[in-house]
């Protein structure tokens, strides 16, 4: 039988979207099954309550990448990002708080108030982090090769990364092997003395970890979250992202069905040939494109008696264990903000715009890096903390359009809310839960309960149930130094494909993981591309340039360099210490 | 080194040669005399006990029992018969055997799968989608393998099984003495026999009914050497001796497929998924590359080499399991190897057991294999020869009392 289309993607989150669009684009026929009412996943914005529109899943997220941006014409879709400024505000019961400013002078400023020294490392940790992610920012572009057989292409892409780094000088290699396997805290330790600062930064960077800020490896995941980009967020919500995406796919001619809910991946001896939905048709195509989790794509939809039980195995043991819970608030009016009252708020004359400013980014709640290790620990053991750690967003401040006039909509992140909880289940959990955020949020906004006229919330299992996660996890699976890179989605799966001819994965449980950029999708696409109509002109180029002795060559060197360096490194790390260069304080504007 | 069988206490004081060797974690055996010529006999002659507990046996109950059966091996287990015994392999996904045994029907939902490694965590792998439960039974239970031309009078002597109507790989519960037991008409020999398989707490007074019942019979205990010669004159091949398993390969060209290992027969290409279905397709479609074969190695060309240095020609009366090249008729290229070979004092023959390449594999084709004769490496002629070596009627027949087979073949009837 003749396929209907030449590619289906299951799900219509941020990447299936991209992947649909690119490959339309292209000149395929591609239809978008989702099983939601809309599209989105978990890059959405839902009206809760008649008047307040919220963002359910994800409250901020990375940029996606530009070249996604310019070639699907995102900005004539509609999607606009806005600077977040100040991007987190960090306020503590005391009344004294820190925030963060896209201008790093302002922000040194606010620093000083609680030490010199890490208002002058502050800049030089910028400019660490810049170089660091700075060298391996190609990774997010590049397919996972296959490691024992990369093809040319993809070692010019390696030899590329590998000169890189090689190009960090000495001390900058050495530092990315040991971001490699050392904990965030140490990482953060040696920078700053500042308790809060520490926590800030360290904050954000755990949400898709399943560990604790002391965790070896945890810094490497600091570096990562970097890397995709943080610090804006798109005008109109997270979904105007899918919605520009969705008007991407349409203009580019993808069929999107909304209530469409896959039940199957079908496959036969020749590999997938299609799905079934749970109403019981079936939709052939000549590729399966998964913007389900790994988990759901291996063990749900694919049938459990056919499954090669190594693949069943290597998805099982896929860690996808959520610990976030989500806390919806629709208010009266904004709430009072304790640290921006009173003695301690020293950034001058106080009107409601400043307070509104200072509220415009994240809103991070947890004093130190004792307060996350413990609030893990809580997590780690089946409990949700009574000490918890949050990010807050009051995402009616910058898009007054999210709510009535005057009024806001107010959404919680709260850390450290696990998946299964040792006692009781969530059933009874989940009320007690949202008392206890509000009492702790009370000591921050006082008068926040009684600006409380809607509440919602959302444990990891309602997260599961309602968009598909495993384990309610938001990124599709911890992020971890062996679940990223050329092991995500599995050890031995490589370029989106799967052991199964023409099923195909993308979404935030392949490379490079979860963080809104499209990265997933755009490259799935390239790799479903390649598979239907062979490698591209650009590709032929680059395979032939690689195949050349000159491009042998260039591929060796940087290799080489990058091996060379690397031994280099690991002997200067093992030798005797001595006395660190430091970068000299550039003094330009930075942003995180 | 090994832990005791449940039959340590019995089997201790009869091992006289104190000869013992580690079997799948266990103490065993290699030969109970000074030499293991005897046992040999007892197997061939009469009926020799054999203790097979050290077997890995894994019991598989549920609803869905057969169909995961199914699934895992390359067997359809849904055409067996309750109460029938099969033999069988599984494969990796890739085709490649991990391990071969049997799978026996005992009862409801109730199946027996052995194997001669490990294989609870392949099997528990394989269990998404079944609503299956395995226990491995491997030191729960205890077996013994009564083998040989008058083992059915020893068993209708020492139980209650009507083992004279039992017919070839099939099962039957019954009683020896007050034990319960599951007689099976199987076994590694070749011959006429009988498995035994009860629980391990039962083991002991198993053995010694089994030991007086049969006494008249002419039954004793026999050793892993005598084993290893009777199962070589059977023809049938041992994990990690004739082949790799899978999980124990470290490169594909030290696996092999069911049907490289002459196991085709065991193989139900056409029916629902298994594992390893798509490989063994292909590999049907493209035609197998490798073929285990029966070899017989020219007896008077390898006297030659001995005369040649003035010495008489000489083998040894174990058998051997060490990797030997076979090379095409005339010599000059090598065309696979040899892993295991026997003399068979039975038939008077050299025999061994070889893979070779496919196209090598048609019995009656003429290769070489390499002897070594007092220190020089010769090239001898082996002729591919039919497996079984030794395949006597009363092997696969139902005899009933008092009408025995014939108790020998050839020259071992003096």
């Amino acid at each position: 039988m003749q396929p209907e289309y030449d590619v289906i993607v299951i799900g219509a989150g941020h990447d299936g979207l991209v992947a649909a669009a690119t490959l339309a684009r292209a000149g395929r026929s591609v239809a978008v099954l989702e099983r939601r009412p809309q599209v989105g996943g978990t890059v959405s914005t839902e009206e809760a309550w008649p008047g307040f529109r919220i963002n359910p899943c994800l409250q901020t997220g990375g940029r996606l990448r530009p070249s996604l941006l310019r070639d699907l014409r995102l900005s004539s879709h509609g999607l606009e990002y806005i600077a977040l400024d100040p991007f987190v505000f960090s306020p503590l019961e005391d009344g004294r708080s820190l925030s963060l400013w896209r201008a790093t002078r302002r922000t040194i400023d606010e620093i000083a108030r609680f030490s010199k020294n890490d208002a002058k490392q502050y800049v030089r940790y910028l400019q660490f982090i810049r170089k660091m992610t700075g060298a391996i920012e190609p990774v997010l572009d590049m397919a996972p090769p296959e490691e024992s057989s990369p093809d040319p292409g993809e070692l010019m892409s390696l030899a590329r990364i590998g000169l890189n780094v090689r190009l960090l000088g000495g001390e900058g290699l050495e530092s990315l092997l040991r971001l490699a396997t050392m904990s965030m805290a140490d990482l953060l330790d040696e920078w700053f003395e500042t308790d809060l600062l520490k926590a800030t930064l360290a904050a954000p960077a755990l949400q898709a970890v399943w560990q604790g800020p002391r965790a070896p490896g945890t810094a490497a995941m600091l570096v990562f979250y970097h890397l995709l980009g943080f610090g804006e967020a798109p005008k109109g919500g997270m979904g105007a992202v899918t919605g520009a995406l969705e008007k991407a796919c349409r203009a580019a001619g993808v069929e999107i069905v909304t209530g469409a809910d896959v039940s199957e991946i079908l496959f036969g001896a020749e590999g997938a040939t299609g799905v079934r939905l749970s109403n019981g048709s079936s939709v052939r195509a000549a590729r399966v494109l998964s913007n389900a989790d790994p988990r759901e794509t291996y063990l749900r939809l694919l049938p459990a008696r056919r499954l090669s039980p190594t693949v069943a195995h290597a998805a099982e043991v896929f860690r996808a264990r959520g610990r976030t819970a989500r806390i919806h608030l629709a208010l009266k009016e904004l709430p009072q903000v304790a640290a921006l009252q009173g003695k301690h708020f020293q950034a001058g004359k106080v009107g409601d715009s400043d307070v509104r400013d200072r509220l415009r980014g994240r809103i991070h709640i947890g004093a130190s890096l004792d307060t996350l290790e413990k609030a893990w620990d809580d997590a780690k053991f089946g409990r949700w903390s009574r000490d918890p750690v949050m990010e807050v967003t009051i995402p009616s401040i910058m898009d007054p359009s999210l709510a009535s006039k005057g009024q806001h909509v107010m959404s919680i992140s709260m850390q450290s809310a696990p998946y299964e909880l040792r006692e009781g289940g969530w059933g009874v959990g989940k009320e007690r839960l949202v008392e206890h955020v509000l009492d702790v949020l009370g000591r921050y906004f006082p008068d926040l309960k009684s600006q409380v006229v809607h509440r919602k919330v959302q444990t990891p299992v309602d997260l599961e149930r309602e968009y598909g996660l495993s384990g309610g996890h938001l990124q599709h699976g911890d992020h971890a130094l062996d679940q990223l890179l050329f092991m995500r989605p599995l050890p031995g799966t490589y370029r989106y494909a799967s052991p199964i001819d023409g099923l195909y994965l993308c979404g935030a449980g392949t490379h490079p993981g979860g963080g809104v950029t499209g990265a997933s999708g755009a490259n799935a696409a390239r790799e479903v591309l390649e598979s239907l109509e062979g490698p591209s002109a650009a590709e032929k180029a680059v395979r032939a340039a690689a195949k050349s002795p000159i491009g042998t060559g260039l591929a060796v060197v940087g290799a080489g360099l990058a091996v060379g360096a690397a031994v280099r490194a690991l002997t200067r790390t093992f030798a005797p210490p001595k006395e660190r260069r430091r970068e000299q304080n550039g003094g330009e504007d930075l942003q995180v | 080194m090994g832990v005791p069988t449940p039959f340590h206490s019995r089997t201790f004081p009869l091992c006289k040669s104190m000869r013992w060797r580690e079997w799948a974690g266990c103490f065993a055996p290699e030969k109970y005399d000074t030499v293991h010529d005897n046992e040999y006999v007892l197997f061939r002659q009469s009926a020799g006990l054999f203790d097979i507990s050290p077997l890995f046996k894994y019991d598989i109950r549920g609803k869905d029992a057969a169909a995961f059966l199914s699934r895992v091996l390359t067997r359809d287990v849904a055409k067996l018969k309750l109460h029938q015994v099969a033999y069988c392999c599984w494969c990796d996904e890739e085709g490649w055997v991990i391990d071969d045994g049997t799978v026996s029907w005992l009862g409801d939902g109730w199946y027996r799968l052995t194997s001669a490694n490990p294989t609870y965590r392949w099997l528990r792998l394989n269990t998404r989608g079944f609503d299956v439960k395995i226990e491995d039974v491997s030191t729960a239970v205890a077996a013994l393998a009564v083998q040989g031309p008058t083992s059915r009078d020893v068993l209708l002597d020492s139980s209650d099984v009507p083992v004279d109507a039992l017919k070839f790989f099939n099962l039957a519960h019954g009683h020896i003495g007050d034990v319960p037991v599951i007689v099976s008409r199987t076994g590694y020999t070749g011959d006429l026999g009988y498995e035994v398989w009860t629980e391990a707490r039962h083991a002991e007074r198993m053995y010694d009914a089994i030991l007086d019942g049969g006494r008249k019979h002419l039954v004793g205990p026999a050793g892993l050497l005598a084993l290893d010669i009777v199962r070589i004159e059977a023809g049938f091949i041992m994990a990690d001796v004739d082949y790799t398993g899978s999980h124990h390969a470290m490169i594909d060209a030290q696996r092999s497929t069911p049907y490289e290992l002459g196991l085709g027969w065991t193989v139900h290409l056409d029916r629902d998924p298994f594992v390893g279905q798509e490989a063994l397709r292909r590999e049907v479609a493209r035609g197998s590359q490798w073929a285990m074969v029966g070899l017989e190695i020219d007896w008077d060309e390898l006297e030659a080499e001995f005369d040649k240095h003035g010495l008489p020609p000489h083998v040894s009366t174990m058998a051997w399991r060490s990797m030997t090249p076979v090379f095409d008729g005339v010599g000059t290229q090598q065309v696979g190897r040899a892993t295991s070979g026997t003399w068979s004092p039975l038939l008077k023959k050299n025999l061994a057991l070889a893979t070779v390449e496919a196209r090598f594999a048609e019995v009656g084709t003429v290769l070489k294999i390499e002897q070594t004769v007092e220190f020089e490496r010769k090239y001898v002629t082996a002729r591919v020869v039919k497996r079984p070596f030794f395949d006597p009627p009363r092997k696969k027949s139902t005899p009933t009392k008092g009408t025995p087979d014939k108790v020998a073949v050839g020259a071992a009837s003096s």
